[in-house]
């Protein structure tokens, strides 16, 4: 600050000037003739400095003030890039400014949250909503428009959902339809030209349009955002379904090699296409057999012959004439434009079927039917409870079992169905029934021995109707890996598991209960995990996790780093429990090693702090000529030929190193302190041999070596266990 | 002759009006509030201990009859003649309660289908329609209010959401007017599911204690069902059918866990208590 204050000056004017902290005066035994051109100087500086101030307040002011009430109007609000956790809100306004979207989970009581615009200040705005939950509606407003606006975010592949398909907007009434319809996004088959009226305006902040370009945004045309719009492949991936836009690009698509990226996690498929393959339609004319000629249903079939779990069921084209049409199992519906107003296609998507529905008449064509329960194979099913469809997977299992009596996989379908109830829907009484028939009815089965074990483990929890058991399955297969990213979620998860052993205290799964208690909590409050663990020992003291649970009160603190205490509880855990003792003395030798370790850093940190506070006080105290100049170049010298040298030794055991930046470290940690170690060397034998009388020539070098030694084993110690401590088991430590 | 011809045009004019004025395809503001305050009225009474059918009928046929007949034309429902047959048996005293029902609860439904359709004019710019829908639906608040009461203490959450959406939805077509009309859609719906839910824990509560309630009870389950059914059918066929077969089914069948996970599953995104 007072070199920036006194920058501007000339020398002899800055000798006329103090400056103290943030203050500057100017000095009284300076020359007159220097007084006023200083004071001139002086002045105009603090009315310099007084403007700043006033600048930065006003600027802050207007910051404040145009946050608030001079943003403009704005307009243009749009969702795009909707995701399963992520959608991005992007507005224009009037003035440019900082953009911020408040948002909160759609009729959930929940703490609004607000999300800001990461790019700088601008008329256009962008802001990325992030850690949503998927399949979930949120409703947002944009700053203090007052306006409110909601939006739905992707569905898991197991989720239904609907989306509208449109030939073009070219009327007022469009927006009520397609809303009318619920969807989930809307395709629009014909570009809009870019003087055209924006009909879709009042949908964009509801749902994403598309076209066979992508994300059809007015404000994306405008501005480029090319992150947002350059990168679409061509197809879009909604719940279970992928949706290939196929456009007027007959030489791309056309040609031989062209085909449709496949993606092997959907299980349903469709064509959006806004090609001129169809021009032959005309009225009266069978529309079937141009279909099958053209070159589209080529690509169609190739790709169903290749991806028969995924087949393309429909191919939504715009057409002049209106015609729906199957031909090898795709469906082919056309989507008339009109000039007035334009057909709405709503398409319904569930996990294994898909119906269109034409809103202006309502025909309902199903473009996909779940395969019949007499033809349904063991793979449908199992596919079924991938796309987190666990009912509608059951009930396919129990049909194949029906239907197919005596079939090599039945039991394989038992063994399914107990697991879907059993870990997926945590209903073990029912899921106890079927792994007793799997045993019963296949006992050759090599799925019985599964099945035995699973059962010995639902009996020996039955107890209270098994309602602890299949609480405390849910909250460690379900719950846990939900919410162990999520610190509040997981506080009142452990809430609920304290509450769930305190109401079945009596139940024989309560001790487990509280032992997985005490070790989440071992992984975020120790104390904690020692008062769960103490609990576990004092309710349940025969039960074999109280009987470890000493040891696991050790671990805890051993993980925190509380050495000593964890040394003790290791002893205590022995003498409890002896057959812990291998482990046990283990963990104790770790932990001494490890208080040995931090006893040597303390002492080399104090070494080192009584050297450099013993080389202060005797530099200051005039022992000149200990280090000079020339002594200096040598030292910068001998840093960098030790740099080299242990750079070279260290890329031939360059593989013991976790990292480069490691290797690096080490090499200069190394360089340093042999150099400061050879410095202190010099340094205190000079300084014993010029005391009077001078130390023999002998044990002032011995003295000097040995003080060299200490302080380049201190350093190297020191760097070494803040570096990376596991090196020090090279020498025992 | 022309005297003749423009005599009787002129002696039928006073015929007519009314007639051209009664088959105008939109209700009037007027015949609305009128038609809310109707329904009220006709629920405070049926709910005396001697209920008086005939003043009830007259009440129906002076103010509510007429937005029937036309949500009948407009809706293809049938309630005109349901609910007709259904206040004669009430006359009649036979299965009174039961019948009653049809009436309560038709006209519920009644108001729900016109709730839902002003709102798709208003979406269609209609701003007209923003006062209609509040008028309407006063004729459903006692349902919100009965329901804050059994679910959610009386807090009022079911009420003041929909306040808060029809305050918007009045004021007319706006840019955002689309996130108010399904906050009110969303809301009637929740409601009506809330009240299929309730009256099938009042099947499970009265079942062994007094059968006959359990009568009047599944009338009333069906008929709020019927409020919602469009919704769920869409949304999981496999909960409607569920949901129906319970509800035309034995009162063993009846259960509210199995009930509220179908409701669920068919108004999806709705969250219920």
């Amino acid at each position: 600050m007072n070199g920036q204050a006194l920058a501007g000056l000339y020398p002899a004017q800055k000798q006329c000037l103090t400056a103290t902290g943030t203050n500057i005066s100017l000095r009284p035994d300076c020359a007159n003739g220097h007084k006023d051109q200083i004071f001139q100087t002086f002045s105009m500086m603090q009315r310099l400095i007084k403007m700043k101030v006033l600048i930065i307040l006003l600027a802050w002011l207007y910051t404040g003030c145009s946050d608030d009430k001079h943003r403009g109007k704005a307009d243009h609000f749009e969702v795009l890039n909707i995701g399963l956790h992520h959608a991005s809100i992007v507005w224009r306004s009037q003035a440019p400014y900082k953009g911020r979207v408040d948002y909160v989970l759609s009729g959930s009581e929940e703490m609004q949250l607000s999300a800001r615009q990461t790019t700088r200040a601008s008329r256009f705005h962008h802001v990325r909503l992030m850690g949503l939950k998927p399949s979930s509606s949120y409703t947002y407003s944009i700053d203090k428009t007052g306006k409110r606006f909601r939006f739905k975010t992707k569905p898991t592949p197991g989720t239904a959902f609907s989306f509208t398909i449109i030939a073009n907007a070219v009327s007022k009434k469009i927006p009520g339809l397609i809303m009318a319809q619920a969807p989930e996004f809307v395709v629009c088959l014909q570009w809009r030209q870019p003087d055209e009226a924006d009909y879709l305006k009042s949908v964009r902040p509801y749902l994403p349009v598309f076209n066979f370009t992508g994300p059809d945004s007015i404000l994306l045309e405008k501005t480029l955002d090319a992150p947002l719009k350059s990168n679409f492949p061509g197809y879009i991936d909604w719940g279970g379904l992928r949706l290939y836009f196929i456009n007027r690009a007959p030489l791309q698509a056309q040609a031989p090699d062209y085909s449709l990226p496949a993606r092997p996690s959907a299980h349903l498929a469709g064509v959006i296409f806004t090609g001129g393959v169809f021009n032959e339609l005309a009225p009266g004319r069978p529309v079937k057999p141009i279909i099958v000629k053209s070159w589209l249903h080529e690509r169609l079939i190739r790709f169903n012959k290749a991806n028969p779990s995924a087949k393309i069921a429909f191919a939504a084209v715009a057409a002049n004439i209106a015609f729906e049409t199957n031909a090898d199992d795709i469906t082919y519906l056309a989507i008339v434009p009109g000039k007035e107003q334009s057909e709405v296609v709503r398409i319904d998507v569930d996990v294994e079927t898909m119906t269109a529905v034409f809103t202006g008449d309502g025909r309902e064509i199903s473009l996909k039917q779940a395969p019949l329960a007499a033809k349904r194979t063991c793979e449908q099913c199992r596919r079924l409870a991938d796309q987190g469809a666990y009912e509608k997977s059951i009930a396919a299992y129990v049909a194949f079992i029906e239907n197919n009596k005596g079939h090599f996989q039945i039991d394989d379908a038992y063994f399914a169905i107990a697991g879907i109830l059993d870990e997926k829907l945590f209903r073990p009484k029912k899921a106890l029934n079927w792994y007793t028939r799997l045993v019963k009815e296949y006992p050759a089965s090599t799925l019985a021995q599964f099945a035995k074990q699973r059962i010995d483990y639902l009996l020996a929890y039955s107890d209270f109707d098994y309602q602890p058991l299949a609480a405390f399955e849910q909250i460690k297969k379900r719950d846990y890996p939900r919410y162990k990213n999520n610190p509040g979620q997981m506080r009142q998860l452990f809430k609920k598991t304290e509450i769930m052993v305190q109401t079945y205290s009596q139940s024989r799964i309560a001790p487990q209960m509280q032992a997985w208690l005490a070790n989440q909590y071992a992984d975020s409050d120790v104390n904690k995990a020692i008062d769960a663990f103490t609990y576990l020992r004092q309710k349940w003291p025969d039960h074999p996790r109280a009987q470890k649970a000493m040891f696991d009160i050790g671990e805890a603190l051993y993980r925190d780093g509380q050495f000593k205490k964890a040394l003790d509880a290791y002893k205590q855990a022995i003498e409890h429990w002896p057959q812990i003792k291998e482990a046990g003395s283990a963990q104790i030798q770790r932990c001494r090693r490890n208080l040995t370790r931090i006893s040597l850093m303390k002492i080399s940190a104090v070494l080192l702090l009584l050297l450099g506070l013993f080389f202060f006080v005797t530099a200051w105290g005039g022992k000149k000529g200990i280090i000079q100049r020339p002594m200096r170049l040598r030292i910068i010298i001998a840093i960098i030929t030790l740099t080299v040298l242990y750079f070279f030794g260290a890329w031939l055991i360059h593989e013991q190193f976790a990292s480069t930046r490691e290797l690096v470290q080490i090499v200069l940690l190394f360089s340093c302190s042999a150099t400061a170690g050879v410095m202190t060397s010099l340094y205190v034998c000079n300084l014993l041999r010029a005391l009077k009388p001078p130390w023999p020539w002998l044990p002032g070098i011995l003295a000097g070596c040995a003080s060299g030694i200490g302080v380049m084993g201190a350093m190297v110690y020191l760097g070494i266990y803040f570096i990376n401590i596991h090196f020090l088991t090279v020498v025992n430590l | 002759m022309i005297k003749r011809i423009l005599g009787l045009l002129l002696a039928g004019l006073p015929f007519f009006l009314p007639c051209a004025a009664d088959c105008k395809a939109t209700l009037g503001i007027e015949e609305i509030k009128a038609y809310a305050a109707a329904g009220v009225k006709i629920e405070h009474l049926r709910k005396h201990k001697t209920v008086d059918w005939e003043k009830i009928e007259t009440l129906f046929a002076k103010d509510a009859a007429k937005v029937v007949e036309k949500t009948d034309r407009a809706k293809g429902t049938d309630y005109s003649r349901a609910i007709a047959q259904a206040l004669e048996q009430c006359r009649k005293g036979l299965k009174a309660r039961v019948n009653q029902q049809i009436l309560a609860k038709g006209l519920q439904h009644i108001t729900v289908l016109n709730i839902f359709g002003l709102c798709d004019a208003l979406m269609r710019g209609e701003a007209a329609a923003g006062p209609k829908i509040s008028a309407f639906f006063e004729e459903i608040r006692p349902t919100f209010v009965r329901r804050d009461k059994d679910f959610f203490a009386s807090a009022g959450k079911l009420e003041k959401t929909a306040e808060l959406a029809l305050e918007h939805l009045s004021q007319g077509p706006s840019e955002d007017l689309y996130t108010y009309k399904t906050d009110l859609e969303n809301i009637i719906l929740r409601t009506y599911a809330l009240s299929v839910l309730y009256e099938i824990m009042e099947i499970e509560k009265f079942l062994q204690t007094n059968p006959d309630k359990c009568a009047v009870k599944q009338m009333e389950a069906m008929i709020f069902y019927r409020i919602i059914a469009g919704r769920v059918k869409r949304n999981s066929a496999d909960a409607h059918n569920t949901i129906t077969r319970m509800l035309d089914g034995s009162y063993s069948m009846m259960k509210a866990s199995i009930l509220e996970e179908n409701l669920k599953k068919g108004l999806r995104g709705i969250s219920l208590k």
